[in-house]
């Protein structure tokens, strides 16, 4: 059992305080969506890992889990993108350059970028997915030379809800970009469908390629079902599964996924160690 | 240290210990009991089947400020907690282990803060008991007169106790106590439990996996109001939520946490609508095998301590010994 009396309290750290921070830069992405980036005290580095997330504090609303978008490359700074669906993102969609936020993390298992290095990367951004997989995209981006190809497949519901509308062209450039609309307008050109349609033309080496995978809740099933049909193994395939994370450090019980913790064990899952989770996908 | 007391010096016992510690012990509430801090010596009941809230109120408050803040000026800080010295009196085993258990969960990760301040220098004299229609410890691993995790123990005797002490700190704060005169035989502790858990305890885990899709979730979910009444009452249950409250300044305000529950709807609901745990049958099966498959592979122990109180304080009297009964029964 614990032996608790070599504990010394003074030592553990108030998991629970967040760090006052200032928004440096905001902007409306779409109707929905605000991108904010957000210097830490000091203007020190995050330090955070592609996938993970970070406690956003409203004080007097609370707290949300929000997912960092920027890579690590990025110093100084760090970027997220929230979208406006309950009290603590409405309240934040009101701050202003300046304003203080509160900052806790960065807390959960991100993408492995050292396991990935040498592999194709082939990316899956369903909607409001690619905020979280973009810090691993421009990661990848930025350290070209340790992967791959970079495959890079993006699908929103309509062409007025894709995010990122500014790196659109720098994503063209970089990777071999496939970007799908649910739904056209009238300006619309490219392809129309769900994201998993863009799956079946791709020409790929299985042998070598991991499908990094993020998106709504109903997207997985689906998009996993297309990778098994183009021949992914379980293991090939990782994902990032969001849940209710309310404390970030393994304690509230909010986000258990049978016997794991999304924000320590997760929110990135390979789907192999997943699979026979029921109450994951 | 050994010494007899009869039930009559229970209350110089808990006025010995007042000195030194702040006292802990259940008292009368209406048909039932609570533990309390102890005000009137005479009010102390050690001869108790359960109380309403196990012991854990003390380590983990069902309401507890984890910062205070000040918008305008931008100050955060988090309260200090008095980790005073305290003895919890009368104590059963089943609750004593539930502690112990606790402990594992809140120093893992990122240790609980507030939880070991508070649990720190809080020493424990247990007492034995007979088990009601309820108990069910010894199912799960736990005898009645397991003294794991005391300071003392008070075994029943032929007209009251024996106090035994077991560590240095229980010699230490029951050194200058004398208990009554005269001494008596020990009694065998009655174990006629009325509720048990057929299977063996190493063959639960095997026999959740198999009864993970069996009906018998969905037909317990249909009796469960999802009330959480299970869950606050529970001596292993630690999920909470958090809030902001806010004073009329619109500018101070405290950041606390308060127990939650897994049984209620909206444990697992995200803004934006979506509830990864909508249904009643998954709720109920979550708490059964949080008690007794999740966290078996690393402890290698149940979480559930046999107390029975999640039975009492349902609603709908449903049963956990039932419901692992009859997933062993089902595969």
């Amino acid at each position: 059992m614990a032996d608790l009396s070599q504990i010394n309290i003074q030592e553990i750290p108030d998991s629970f305080v967040p760090m006052m921070s200032e928004l440096v830069r905001v902007e409306q992405f779409t109707e929905k969506e605000k991108y904010f980036e957000i210097k830490l005290p000091g203007g020190r580095d995050l330090g955070h890992q592609p996938g993970q997330f970070v406690e956003v504090s409203m004080f007097g609303i609370g707290e949300a889990p929000i997912s960092v978008s920027s890579s690590p490359g990025k110093k100084g700074t760090f970027e997220i993108v929230v979208r406006a669906v309950g009290d603590v993102s409405n309240a934040l969609h009101c701050m202003k350059v300046g304003d203080k936020v509160g900052i806790r993390g960065p807390f959960g298992k991100g993408f492995d970028v050292n396991e990935l290095k040498g592999k194709d990367l082939l990316f899956i951004g369903g909607g409001i997915g690619m905020v979280p997989l973009r810090s691993l995209v421009n990661y990848s981006i930025e350290n070209k030379k340790d992967y791959g190809r970079l495959i890079m497949l993006y699908g929103a519901k309509t062409p007025s809800e894709l995010l990122f509308k500014d790196e659109l062209q720098y994503w063209e450039k970089n990777t071999e970009y496939h970007v799908t609309v649910d739904r056209g307008d009238k300006d619309w050109k490219g392809n129309v469908g769900v994201i998993t349609t863009l799956i079946p033309p791709l020409q790929l080496d299985l042998k070598r390629t991991v499908a990094v995978v993020v998106g709504p809740p109903i997207m997985y099933k689906f998009a996993i079902m297309a990778l098994h049909s183009k021949g992914f193994a379980d293991e090939q395939i990782v994902v990032s599964l969001e849940r209710r994370m309310k404390c970030g450090i393994g304690k509230c019980g909010h986000c258990q996924i049978n016997h794991t913790y999304v924000c320590q064990d997760g929110p990135v899952f390979n789907y192999a160690k997943i699979r026979d989770m029921e109450e994951a996908i | 240290m050994e010494t007899f007391l009869t039930g009559e010096k229970v209350p110089d016992l808990v006025r010995h210990l007042s000195k030194d510690y702040c006292v802990i012990a259940p008292t009368a509430k209406g048909p039932t009991f609570v533990f309390s801090e102890v005000e009137d010596p005479a009010s102390v009941v050690v001869n108790y089947n359960t109380t309403i809230l196990p012991p854990k109120k003390y380590f983990m408050p069902s309401k507890e400020e984890l910062l205070s803040f000040d918008k305008s000026s931008g100050a955060v800080s988090a309260p200090v907690v008095d980790g005073k010295p305290k003895v919890m009196v009368g104590v059963h085993s089943y609750d004593m282990q539930g502690i112990l258990r606790l402990d594992e969960l809140m120093k893992e990760g990122n240790p609980d803060k507030t939880y070991l301040a508070r649990r720190q220098n809080t020493y424990f004299i247990g007492v034995a008991f007979s088990p009601d229609d309820y108990h069910f410890c010894e199912s799960v691993g736990i005898g009645i007169c397991d003294t794991e995790g005391f300071d003392a123990f008070l075994m029943l005797a032929d007209g009251g106790y024996i106090l035994k002490t077991l560590t240095p700190a229980g010699e230490k704060m029951l050194k200058g106590f004398e208990g009554s005169a005269g001494t008596a035989k020990a009694l065998p502790p009655d174990t006629a439990f009325k509720k048990k858990i057929m299977p063996d305890l190493s063959r639960i885990p095997a026999i959740l996996d198999k009864a993970y899709t069996t009906g018998i979730w969905k037909a317990e979910g249909e009796k469960c109001f999802s009330c959480g009444s299970c869950n606050l009452v529970c001596p292993t249950c630690y999920c909470f939520d958090v809030l902001d409250e806010i004073n009329l300044d619109m500018t101070t305000g405290v950041r606390s946490r308060v127990w939650d529950a897994c049984q209620l709807t909206t444990f697992a609901e995200v803004a934006g609508g979506e509830n990864f745990r909508h249904k009643r049958e998954g709720r109920v099966r979550h708490r059964v095998y949080r008690k007794f498959r999740y966290l078996s592979d690393k402890y290698a122990k149940p979480f559930c301590v046999g107390c029975g109180r999640c039975n009492r304080a349902c609603t709908a009297k449903i049963s956990i010994v039932d419901m692992v009964n009859e997933a062993a029964a089902s595969v």
